[in-house]
């Protein structure tokens, strides 16, 4: 510490660390300061889940790779029996799925269209990342 | 043979032009990306969300910002930028109700610029510019480390969190680069090498401004780190990335020439600055830390729930078969409170309602989800009645699961134990 105060540029140096810090540990998130808190949380659950798209081979897929979709509404999906100890997952993710395929909806899919599944997959990561289940919460077409 | 390296001037200049890119990035970013409001707003910083504003905006941060980068000394534009994207930024984050952290950087370094462009005066208002911007840069990481020592604690970069992180956020196909970095990193050696490189990166960040070597160091495993994210990630929109802030890791500590006390002129100050002043400084950032509310904090830009006060035993991160975050059923386990008589179970349905479970050997009048002799029983709640039955019956079924055969009571009492 007393050496990096010896020159002038040390001395401001150190004085905008600790201004930053303090101010954003005071006030939390006010442009440009933070605590960059995302992902601060540590994750002990090896199990974790994810939805996707998946066409008939069980390809997965962007939502927005479809440039129109008949898949059902968030609200009418199937819910798919969660596996005890399994991580919730990061929730804009899903949402983000939800919103790109609601913007891509339409009744008729046209030409040419295939059909496409929407999956809950579960992987352990304690081996490997190994999937360890895939639950189909959807059936419906798309067109890319 | 030497490496070539830039000269004070040309290390202003290149430090300068990155901060006007990264400007420009994060203003096309605020204003290109839609809005997803939250609610219905008609306070002024969400009209400032409207599509003419939002271009306004843009322009001003970019022409500005241009006037600010393309001479010394002109750091009156430079607030005129700042303040622009401040606006841009805010106004953003007010409508979503989140804020995107990876548009920080670039505002964050200019702060820095500034204080040292009002610090200095002569010809050399760049040299302190350049090297305040690094350490407000350095501050930036600092946070992310002490964010992950706060809220994971010390063996954070162990946890699974680095895995899961890139394998949640594959929204796409994994193919080519990205298959290979989630492949790597759902190994366990490669995901917690990268856990704990990255953690103990951002932890020293700090002395980035301080020694080239950590400038060096610590730069590169940061923009490793970002690059990896980059790749192995790609949500429903595309890539996570943070363009401003590896340029900047670049522009600002890892060129030749540039981050390091000793490259950097003695500037001739303003004001002297007395070695109280960085004490002080530092000893309010650490204050704050310390004293920061561990229960209060955002994440992904909303406000977790804050936990009651009056929980004694104070929050739990596991109690046998239950682990927060954790799915039961249909519902989300938000929280493990530890209180006198009982574990409190604090779960989120899908349909956004809370409800909050006892596990008491303490109580009576036992009910439905009772698991032997453990009463379990849920608190007054707005969620229906069918949708508090359902994880209910989850509930006791993991728990009833875990217990098997043995006594209920003297499980709950072994679990409550090891989780403290």
């Amino acid at each position: 510490m007393p050496s990096i105060l010896q020159s002038a540029s040390g001395r401001a140096s150190a004085t905008v660390i600790g201004v930053y810090v303090a101010v954003a540990w005071t006030v939390g998130n006010l442009f440009p300061f933070s605590t960059f808190s995302m992902y601060a949380r540590a994750r002990w659950n090896s199990l974790v889940e994810r939805t996707v798209v998946v066409d008939e081979t069980g390809r997965a897929y962007a939502a927005s790779d479809f440039v129109v979709n008949d898949c059902p509404d968030r609200s009418e999906w199937h819910e798919c029996a969660a596996i005890p100890g399994t991580a919730a997952g990061i929730p804009y993710i899903e949402q983000r799925l939800v919103q790109r395929l609601a913007e891509h909806r339409a009744d008729a899919v046209g030409e040419p269209s295939e059909p496409i599944r929407i999956v809950r997959r579960t992987w352990d990561l304690a081996n490997g990342g190994a999937l360890v289940e895939e639950c189909e919460v959807a059936r419906c077409r798309g067109r890319r | 043979m030497s490496r070539p390296t830039l000269t004070p001037a040309q290390a202003d200049v290149v430090a300068r032009w990155s901060l006007w890119v990264a400007f420009c990035i994060d203003a096309s970013v605020c204003g290109v990306i839609p809005i997803s409001p939250v609610s219905p707003d008609r306070t002024l910083l969400f009209a400032l969300t409207h599509p003419a504003a939002r271009a306004s905006l843009i322009a001003v941060v970019a022409l500005s910002g241009l006037h600010f980068a393309s001479a010394e000394r002109r750091w009156r534009s430079g607030i005129v930028s700042l303040a622009a994207l401040v606006t841009l930024a805010e106004s953003r984050f007010a409508a979503n109700g989140f804020a995107e952290r990876h548009l920080f950087y670039g505002a964050a370094a200019l702060v820095g610029w500034l204080a040292g462009a009002g610090l200095t005066r002569g010809p050399n208002t760049g040299r302190l510019g350049r090297q305040l911007a690094l350490a407000a840069l350095a501050a930036v990481y600092t946070n992310a480390g002490l964010s992950k020592l706060l809220r994971g604690g010390p063996l954070w970069g162990l946890s699974y969190t680095t895995a899961a992180t890139v394998l949640e956020q594959q929204g796409g196909s994994e193919q080519g680069l990205a298959e290979l970095v989630v492949l790597a990193m759902t190994s366990r050696p490669v995901g917690i090498a990268a856990g704990v490189v990255s953690h103990l990166s951002e932890l020293a960040a700090f002395l980035m401004p301080f020694s080239r070597l950590a400038a060096v160091g610590v730069s590169t495993a940061l923009i490793a780190m970002h690059a990896v994210i980059a790749i192995g990630t790609h949500t429903h929109d595309g890539q996570i990335l943070f363009p401003s802030a590896m340029l900047l890791l670049v522009a600002l500590a890892l060129l030749p020439g540039l981050a390091g006390a000793g490259s950097v002129d003695p500037p001739q100050l303003r004001v002297d600055i007395p070695k109280s002043v960085p004490r002080t400084a530092l000893a309010a950032g650490l204050l704050a830390f310390v004293l920061h509310p561990l229960n209060r904090y955002e994440d992904y830009g909303g406000t977790d729930p804050v936990l009651a006060e009056d929980q004694p035993g104070g929050p739990l991160r596991r109690l046998g078969p239950l682990m927060v975050d954790s799915r039961v059923g249909a519902a989300v386990i938000e929280r493990l409170v530890e209180a006198p008589d009982a574990v409190v179970v604090s779960l989120r349905l899908g349909s956004g309602e809370e409800v909050a479970f006892r596990a008491s050997c303490e109580a009576t009048g036992h009910g439905r989800f009772d698991v032997g002799d453990m009463a379990l029983w849920h608190e007054a709640t707005e969620a229906s009645p069918d949708a508090v039955a359902e994880v209910g019956v989850a509930l006791h079924t993991v728990i009833a699961e875990a217990v098997g055969d043995r006594d209920a009571c003297a499980r709950l009492a072994a679990w409550r134990s090891r989780a403290r």
